[in-house]
């Protein structure tokens, strides 16, 4: 596609330069029919001209260093890998994604759950529609994420780079020589301190520490969610426990006793207390991920960096989509959106003109198709 | 320090890095201490590195017999050539040093930490140790009450109480005992009586471990010949398309015979309606590397047959469990090859 091939052209040198090591990663990539290659080695030569002429919908790179990258996995010999931090949105508890439904005769557009079109009795179709401002809630959580990073681990982290994914959230790469040796048991605890994964709060060793200390002050603080997660005698009976109990030891015991209340209490400070990143990328050292600058073959969108200082005001649809051509499409539904440097409303139904890249957006998720193709 | 302060210190910890300039400086020449004066010191020396079995400290007798002891039983193990005595010495060692800082003056502990290049922070009765060493260190610990988030982390610290620091650092102390022992090149054959004479009081150990291991090898075999016929069946039957339970059942088997998660997906790629992502996140889920990291076991042969999934040959008589096949098989191999 011509559209992919002028952005690559432009875009050697950027994707070159974000790919530390380049030479030692094993590079990937998918088709526009689809098809994964793997084990491929390149030289930071050889990268420019083999992009231009394999020309991936998707690309990818190991985070790990190898020996040799192009073997088999068993054979590549492992000698380090970047630390990667993913936040997705699909693993956010608090995200509810957004739906419409779609006739598939009229096009009519129902906005509440209508299996059956209200104006023609046809069959309905559910798409995801994004939100404007679904990703504020994965930059909030990435916000979260580098707070643990830089002030709680302060993890030697001269070498980090932040990115928006291309889709629907952020990565966080560290590739400090300190981190890059570190081994898969070494990330799980680094990846479980994170997400609060197996925490038990029976194993507290501390009574005036952290997680219990954190949840009496939620209490205290009418904090709303801790309503959604126990029942007013559950509050009463974690206050009294608290006040009464002057050892560690007899607060383990009786929650070693009240299953109940151990899971709801387990249950809130996984969910409310930790971070929601996708663990597998940041513990599995034989792990692929989207190469910085590439474009996401199904979004459109480019993985970007971001700097700290201006995470808070970036906007993936305004800052990493591509603004190029128009091309006229049949859209069915546009929800109001920012895309490139351009405001659109709301749109029901009808032949427009929109930059390809939004075109290409819109089509991959069924809400409009190519006039020129039907 | 004093040089009396120096001579108990490095009696108490000689694998600190100060301890060793000590040891270099009243080290005799190794052959003097097969004379009749100081043969009592190699013997001394012998009982401590079979300690590993004993679990019975020999009856400290001066600080500096007590430090020299340590350098020969360093070389005694080395001479065995046999990395599970090193690693067993290393153990003894470690432990013993966790009893001895448990009693140790905190400013003493802080700067011996140093000395083992970790910048630790002093909080009055606790310590802070940064971070990533923690979790380095930690990760290797079975207990999950090790786990960083049931602790105080303050700005990249760890705050641990000195029983916890003791026992980290007697984690550090099997490191560096090992590498002792392996740096050392050269045994006189004097020192190597002393080593033969080690294997033979641990034989019995050196068995076990033996037995162990053969048990793990069996089990873990990549060699599909070894494998029960169910599980062929369903290797065989990739390409076709398995029913969820068998595909369930092959994850979790080839996960405990040591495939990763790739291999296992590589495998995977010939079914009709393959998708990477969703592959890898069954597989991953499978093997526990996600979610609350709970393990699924291999369904047993009882659960196989209700599935329809039991394609049972000679050798599955009398077996329970699918991975139990492959040590019979084993087994039965070995008896026709004897044949
Ligand atoms: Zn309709």
């Amino acid at each position: 596609m011509e559209y992919y091939k002028k952005y690559y052209i432009n875009n050697i040198e950027k994707i070159v330069g974000s790919i530390r090591k380049i030479e030692s990663r094993e590079i990937a990539y998918i088709d526009f029919d689809g098809i994964m290659y793997r084990h491929i080695a390149l030289s930071k030569g050889d990268f420019g001209e083999w992009l231009i002429s394999q020309l991936p919908r998707d690309l990818y790179h190991s985070s790990s260093y190898y020996l040799f990258p192009d073997r088999p996995i068993e054979d590549k010999v492992w000698r380090g890998g970047d630390l990667i931090f993913d936040i997705d949105l699909d693993h956010i508890p608090t995200y509810t994604p957004n739906f419409i439904w779609l006739c598939n005769k009229c096009n009519a557009v129902f906005k509440k759950e209508a299996s059956i079109c209200e104006q023609c009795n046809s069959k309905t179709r559910k798409i995801h529609v994004p939100r404007m401002n679904d990703l504020e809630i994965a930059k909030k959580e990435t916000f979260r994420l580098l707070d643990a990073i830089y002030k709680i681990m302060a993890l030697p982290v001269d070498e980090t780079q932040i990115y928006f994914s291309g889709a629907r959230g952020y990565h966080v790469h560290i590739y400090s020589d300190v981190l890059t040796t570190i081994d898969t048991r070494t990330r799980i605890e680094i990846k479980d301190f994170i997400t609060l994964d197996g925490f038990d709060i029976a194993n507290m060793h501390y009574l005036n520490r952290t997680y219990i200390e954190r949840i009496i002050g939620d209490i205290q603080k009418q904090r709303k969610e801790i309503y959604q997660y126990f029942n007013n005698s559950d509050i009463n009976l974690v206050l009294s426990l608290y006040r009464s109990m002057n050892k560690i030891k007899m607060f383990r015991e009786k929650l070693q006793r009240n299953r109940r209340l151990r899971n709801k209490i387990n249950n809130y400070v996984r969910e409310i207390y930790g971070i929601h990143i996708d663990g597998v990328v940041t513990t599995d050292i034989s792990r692929l991920i989207r190469a910085p600058y590439s474009i996401h073959g199904k979004t459109g969108l480019i993985k970007k960096s971001v700097e700290y200082d201006s995470l808070d005001g970036f906007m993936p649809y305004r800052d990493a989509a591509l603004y190029n051509e128009e091309v006229l499409v049949k859209v069915l539904y546009l929800p109001n959106i920012i895309w490139g440097e351009k405001e659109y409303e709301e749109a029901y139904d009808v032949e427009m003109k929109l930059p390809l890249s939004l075109a290409i957006f819109l089509v991959n998720r069924g809400l409009a198709y190519d006039t020129r193709r039907v | 320090m004093t040089k009396k302060n120096t001579a108990r210190w490095t009696a108490k910890y000689p694998f600190d890095p100060l301890s060793k300039e000590y040891l270099k400086s009243i080290a005799l020449d190794v052959d003097e201490y097969f004379s009749e004066d100081l043969i009592h010191i190699m013997e001394y020396a012998y009982d401590r590195a079979l300690l590993m079995k004993t679990r019975k400290a020999p009856v400290w007798k001066n600080d500096e017999i007590e430090a020299i002891s340590y350098f020969l039983a360093v070389l005694i193990v080395r001479g065995t050539d046999n990395r599970y005595l090193y690693w067993m010495f290393a153990d003894s060692e470690s432990k013993r040093a966790y009893k001895l800082l448990l009693f140790e003056d905190n400013f003493a502990i802080i700067d011996l930490v140093n000395r083992l290049g970790i910048d630790i922070e002093s909080y009055g009765r606790e310590f802070g140790i940064p971070f990533l060493e923690y979790v380095k260190i930690t990760s290797r610990f079975s207990s999950p009450r090790w786990k960083a988030y049931y602790y105080r982390v303050n700005n990249g610290y760890v705050v641990i109480d000195k029983r916890r620091l003791a026992r980290i650092i007697s984690e550090l102390v099997k490191d560096i005992v090992i590498d002792d022992i392996e740096r050392i090149t050269g045994i006189p054959n004097k020192i190597r009586v002393y080593s033969d004479r080690l294997l033979h009081d641990v034989r019995d150990i050196l068995e076990k471990i033996r037995e162990s291991q053969e048990i793990r090898e069996v089990l873990t075999t990549k060699n599909r010949e070894m494998y029960p016929p169910c599980i062929n069946w369903m290797m065989q039957n990739i390409g076709v398309g398995l029913p969820h339970a068998a595909r369930f059942t092959l994850v979790t088997f080839l996960g405990k015979m040591g495939y990763n998660t790739e291999e296992i997906i590589n495998l995977f790629s010939r079914v009709p309606d393959f998708n990477v992502e969703r592959t890898r996140y069954q597989v991953e889920h499978i093997l526990g590397m996600r979610g609350g990291r709970k393990k699924y076991s291999v369904p047993s042969c009882k659960t196989l047959r209700s599935y329809n999934l039991c394609f049972p040959d000679d050798i599955c008589k009398g077996i329970k469990h699918p991975v139990q096949y492959i040590s019979r098989a084993k087994k039965v191999k070995e008896y026709k090859a004897k044949r």
